[in-house]
């Protein structure tokens, strides 16, 4: 921790200008092409794994401690008509180890009206908090740690003050998704704040419960032998998110409270029983623009897990998949001191307390980020 | 709690719940409850012949009864002690008569949740229909029941005041007969529930176990010493029927005990599947007890013919048994139809007294000892 701290301080120093998100086509009225460099590396040190394995089904097996690169690659924009233009981005993936397509979408204006069709990241998926180096506990424990990418098309209405949007997408980034992923929201801002909520529906999950979240780049995996020789979980699934935000001048104030819901059965080797899950998340963020360069900010998390089986042997089957015991609130406190001192390159320094079933763990994540226009 | 509260308030209203609650109405009806580790699946019971207080009690009261056996001598419990964790310390059961029968007597502990019963019979799926074995058997004779004197035994019954009483309380409307009686004995079997060894207080976080039982349970249950592959369940075997079981599946094991005439053959009658299927790749294939309790249980295998627990281990580590002298000579390991699990471990000393500590750890007094099982008229 001692080394890793010095480390930071001295990326830091050493260090300029500023970064960028990659998600979404950056608008330069200006130029028909543009391609960027994008790079996003983390490296997280921690007492123990993070994230720990959490009383929830199919928990994440993945221990994200160490260098992390996903979401670095290549951004293409290109505007083909005045109100159409796309956007593609391949960057690497941690979890396949290997470069993907990340987005992929082709955009077109018509008025208040926009149309996405083609590759790219739900708006629920952003309704939470803003982009920390450490993913959001909520997020990743339904999703795993990856970047949400789905395909399909969206519409985007808005006016000044009011945005709605609606989409449908083939669900493949929800682990277990096996029919189409339906979202809509509405966002409202006025002066300093900003509110929004945003929903998600998947009718159909089947979803193994002896393996990770993830079945590579796309969460989407088979389930086969469900109750014969492994576990699973087959049901619905709905996803729910709120948050408000106020930005001030020099500090900002962000809440959000994100909430699952798996409606659906058990299908164990043990028997079939009902199975009624919700993972609610609830996140406060407060900051502090230091300078045009500096800022700091301070994160806490919280999650509650609930579920509900009925039927013969549904205590076995809680216990077998390491749901029995989930009456503890898994929490999180981080602090994020940010530096961009130069529009294409950010470093972010982010310490953290957690505590999960039990157990505490502190950790330190550094991050590089950077979006460099290279034409 | 208080940054819980207010933000639950805040955000959701408070109507945030955590937790995992479980309902198995299986395990509770209004006549009987289960009470189960979390570990254990709900015992499979036949529609037929549904749980309760009062028959169990009835079914506790006709186990120890010696009236039951056709020469009013033996009773069940004279093979199943309590203290043994219901065997009979015997190489092989001897029946009222004073005829042994050829094989072990069996550990009773949880045998609600066996697939099959007796060592080798497919057939035998329910305690209701292998009851009928001892009850009525006469190759070799156990209690001794027969066409000649059910009737003597029924009226033993039927002349007793308090049975008839409870009989009429069990199954009203109906007469005292061997399908009521088979069924209350089933039922009292079906509640002989070992839950509470040191094992089982280990998984519920109650107890710990020595240096030396944690490296015998890892031997157990890991590649070296391989013996979960046949007794990996929650009752420590390999054929386990429970309430939420689809297709039970019956497995059974020849381990290399005999190969008297060098092509696999078993001494009769205990040549395993083979003696009811006459498939030759049955022969010597039996069923894996339960090792709970097996500490208590000795002597070993289907005709008792290892002494203990060190034995035991010797003969799987060997990868079977050689015999070199006597009607039995020859050479088990190289038996032509020994599964594919039963080959050479290596195992030094340290390595079975470790797994042999872990295996006094399955001893449940309280279920050796617990006065609900025991002979009604003796009970404190």
């Amino acid at each position: 921790m001692k080394n890793l701290l010095m480390i930071s301080a001295s990326l830091i120093l050493a260090a300029a200008n500023s970064a960028l998100a990659h998600d979404g086509p950056h608008d330069d009225e200006g130029a028909a092409t543009e391609i960027h460099l994008l790079s996003n590396v983390r490296y997280l040190s921690a007492e123990s794994a993070w994230p720990s394995a959490l009383p929830v089904l199919a928990a994440s097996q993945e221990d994200l401690r160490g260098m992390r690169y996903g979401g670095s690659g290549l951004a293409w924009q290109q505007r083909w008509l005045q109100d159409l233009s796309s956007h593609v981005v391949l960057a690497y993936d941690d979890h396949e180890q290997g470069m993907a397509v990340d987005h992929a979408a082709f955009f077109y204006h018509a008025g208040a009206t926009q149309w996405t069709l083609g590759r790219q990241s739900p708006l629920l998926a952003s309704g939470g908090l803003s982009t920390w180096a450490l993913p959001e506990l909520w997020l990743n424990t339904v999703l795993g740690d990856d970047h949400w990418h789905e395909d399909g098309l969206a519409l985007r209405y808005g006016t000044s003050a009011v945005i709605g949007h609606a989409g449908v997408f083939r669900g493949a980034g929800l682990p277990g998704a096996e029919s189409a992923l339906w979202s809509t929201g509405l966002e409202w801002q006025d002066g300093p704040w900003h509110i929004s909520g945003h929903a998600a529906y998947v009718a159909e999950v089947k979803r193994s419960l002896g393996s990770d979240a993830h079945t590579g780049h796309s969460h989407a995996g088979q389930a086969t032998g469900c109750a014969q020789l492994i576990d699973c979980f087959a049901g619905d699934t709905l996803l729910m998110r709120a948050n408000a935000r106020w930005q001030g001048d020099q500090f900002w104030l962000h809440g959000a409270a994100s909430w699952q819901k798996q409606d659906g059965q058990l299908e164990s080797t043990l028997a079939k029983v009902n199975y009624q899950g919700e993972l609610a998340g609830f996140a406060l963020e407060g900051g502090v623009s230091i300078n045009t360069e500096l800022s700091l900010a301070l994160r806490h998390e919280q999650m509650a897990i609930h579920h509900q089986l009925s039927g013969v042997n549904a205590a076995q089957i809680a216990s077998k998949n390491g749901i029995a015991n989930s009456d503890e609130w898994p929490r999180q406190t981080g602090v994020r001191l940010a530096w961009q001192a130069h529009p294409a390159h950010l470093l972010a320094l982010e310490l953290y307390q957690t505590h999960i079933n039990g157990e505490s763990n502190r950790m330190a994540m550094l991050q590089w980020q950077m979006n460099d226009r290279l034409y | 709690m208080i940054l819980r509260c207010l933000l639950a308030a805040l955000v959701l209203g408070g109507c945030v719940q955590s937790g995992t609650s479980t309902d198995d109405p299986a395990r509770q009806s209004a006549s009987w409850s289960w009470a189960l580790p979390f570990y254990f699946p709900t015992p499979k019971v036949p529609s037929d012949n549904p749980m309760s207080e009062a028959k169990f009690q009835l079914g506790r009261a006709l186990f120890y009864e010696v009236r039951l056996s056709g020469n009013g001598q033996q009773s069940c419990a004279s093979c199943h002690e309590q203290g043994k964790a219901f065997t009979d310390g015997r190489a092989v059961a001897t029946g009222s008569t004073g005829e042994h029968t050829p094989r072990n007597a069996q550990n009773l502990a949880n045998v609600a949740w066996h697939s099959t019963y007796t060592w080798a019979n497919p057939a035998l799926v329910t305690l209701e229909r292998q009851m009928e074995v001892p009850l009525f058997a006469e190759h070799p004779v156990e209690m001794g029941v027969n066409d000649q004197n059910k009737a003597t035994v029924l009226a033993r019954f039927q002349a007793d005041r308090d049975y008839v009483q409870r009989f009429a309380e069990v199954f009203p409307g109906e007469p005292i007969g061997f399908s009521q009686i088979i069924k209350a004995i089933a039922t009292f079997q079906r509640g002989l529930i070992s839950a509470a060894s040191k094992y089982d207080q280990y998984l519920q976080g109650k107890a710990a176990l020595s240096a030396a039982e944690l490296r015998g349970k890892d031997l157990f249950f890991g590649e070296q010493a391989e013996c979960f592959h046949c007794h990996g369940s929650f009752n420590f075997n390999d054929q386990v029927v429970h309430a939420g079981s689809g297709l039970a599946e019956a497995l059974f094991h020849n381990t290399g005990l005999y190969n008297i005439d060098g092509k696999g053959g078993f001494p009769e009658p205990n040549r395993g599947l083979f003696e009811l299927s006459g498939v030759p790749r049955d022969m010597g294939m039996f069923r894996a007890p339960s090792l709970r309790n097996v500490a208590l249980t000795a002597p070993y295998m289907h005709d008792g013919s290892i002494a203990t627990l060190e034995e035991a281990l010797d003969f799987y580590a060997a990868g079977g048994r050689e015999i070199k002298t006597g009607p039995h000579r020859g050479d088990g390991r190289l038996n032509p139809f020994k599964s594919d699990l039963i080959v050479r471990i290596q195992l030094n000393e340290q390595d079975k007294a470790n797994i042999v500590a872990f295996l006094k750890t399955l001893t449940d007094e309280k279920f050796i000892n617990d006065q609900r099982f025991a002979d009604p008229r003796r009970s404190k």
